[in-house]
């Protein structure tokens, strides 16, 4: 893959490979790294990627770059989420931004890397197996449950 | 809650500011040359770093003394790993990049760590701690000796590389430690003789530090 090409999916990409990585690890400094390690992979690796996966493709590595970069325990201090969000008024505890990303923060990330992928970039059960290497079932199993976790959570914080 | 979930998201963005300059570091780094060190991406970027990593050579080696214009030089670590310092002229700080990528010494498995290094696989769970570390030493082929310093504990955990010269005398250093800095790193590298930039250390100033 040439460079040009490479940026091109950077402009494309970037925000969903950096939200995905955030609602992984919760960190705004490490998601920040994990979107930039994505593409030097990509570009030190010459791959190809066949027209229309690429950014199944780019969800997938940044899962796998989040996997390593938890396993490697150093995951930087998280930016309080009032820095992130730019607040808007919420009409009750449970629509605001900030609250649901506390509760997110409370549901294991195997669910929460679910809950995202369908509800944030809508992908189907078949697609976030093929993202995850997971079984359909298993993700489905973990929609489910992180759904389940997250609106309790959400109740909670009314 | 869909609909809840995707205004939080809509509103969590990569800033601009920061969206550049990953974009500028990636059109600057060109698949032969390798990935642009992520340490120094870090030190422009945020302040507020909790991974450190950090090379460093020591300010009074004779290298650095006759750097009075522009100068490279390469240091070659223990696991193969090539740092090139470049030092320019007027300029108080050189600059790095990491030529060869960095492994690295220690790895957590099953809550245990290990130690792997030059065909060692160890555990070293019960050697290190807050304030304790494992050394390793091993003398390169060119003559220079690097020191391997591990420590801190299953949560927190990091490791330091000392590079000595043929007479001994200490030349560069590298490390890859969580912040803030356990008590460990600052013993280890007084125990090599070298700077640490803690006054207790350094001048015997004050108490002992305490994690």
């Amino acid at each position: 893959m040439k460079n040009e090409e490479i940026l091109q999916l950077y402009d494309l990409y970037a925000d969903n490979i950096f939200k995905f990585a955030y609602s992984y690890i919760g960190s705004y400094a490490d998601a920040e790294d994990i979107v930039q390690n994505v593409f030097l992979k990509l570009l030190q690796r010459k791959l190809y990627i066949s027209k229309g996966k690429e950014k199944s493709y780019l969800m997938s590595m940044t899962a796998n770059a989040c996997k390593d970069l938890l396993k490697s325990g150093a995951v930087r201090l998280c930016v309080p989420f009032d820095d992130i969000i730019t607040n808007e008024p919420a009409s009750s505890m449970t629509d605001s931004p900030i609250h649901m990303l506390a509760a997110l923060k409370e549901v294991p990330e195997k669910y929460r890397i679910v809950l995202h992928l369908h509800y944030f970039e809508g992908y189907r059960i078949k697609d976030i197996s093929r993202i995850l290497k997971l079984s359909a079932s298993a993700v489905s199993m973990r929609l489910t449950r992180g759904r389940n976790e997250l609106k309790i959570l959400l109740q909670q914080e009314e | 809650m869909q609909e809840i979930y995707r205004k939080t998201f809509e509103q969590i963005k990569l800033k601009e500011e920061s969206k550049q300059k990953l974009r500028s570091n990636i059109e600057q780094t060109s698949p032969s040359k390798g990935a642009f060190p992520r340490s120094a991406i870090k030190w422009a970027a945020s302040a507020a770093i909790l991974a450190l990593i950090i090379v460093s050579v020591f300010q009074t080696s004779s290298y650095v003394a006759a750097a009075t214009e522009y100068m490279r030089q390469l240091f070659h670590f223990g696991d193969g790993s090539v740092v090139e310092i470049i030092h320019e002229e007027n300029a108080t700080v050189a600059s790095h990049q990491i030529l060869q990528d960095t492994n690295s010494y220690i790895c957590l498995e099953n809550e245990k760590l290990y130690f792997i290094f030059d065909n060692n696989y160890e555990d070293i769970t019960d050697k290190v701690s807050e304030n304790t570390y494992f050394r390793y030493e091993k003398s390169l082929d060119n003559g220079e000796k690097t020191v391997i310093l591990v420590g801190g504990t299953p949560d927190s955990y990091g490791w330091v590389e000392l590079l000595f010269d043929e007479n001994g005398s200490y030349i560069a250093n590298r490390m890859n430690v969580p912040v803030p800095v356990g008590a460990w790193v600052d013993k280890a590298m007084a125990g090599e003789n070298v700077p640490t930039g803690n006054p207790y250390y350094d001048f015997g100033i004050g108490d002992a530090p305490t994690s």
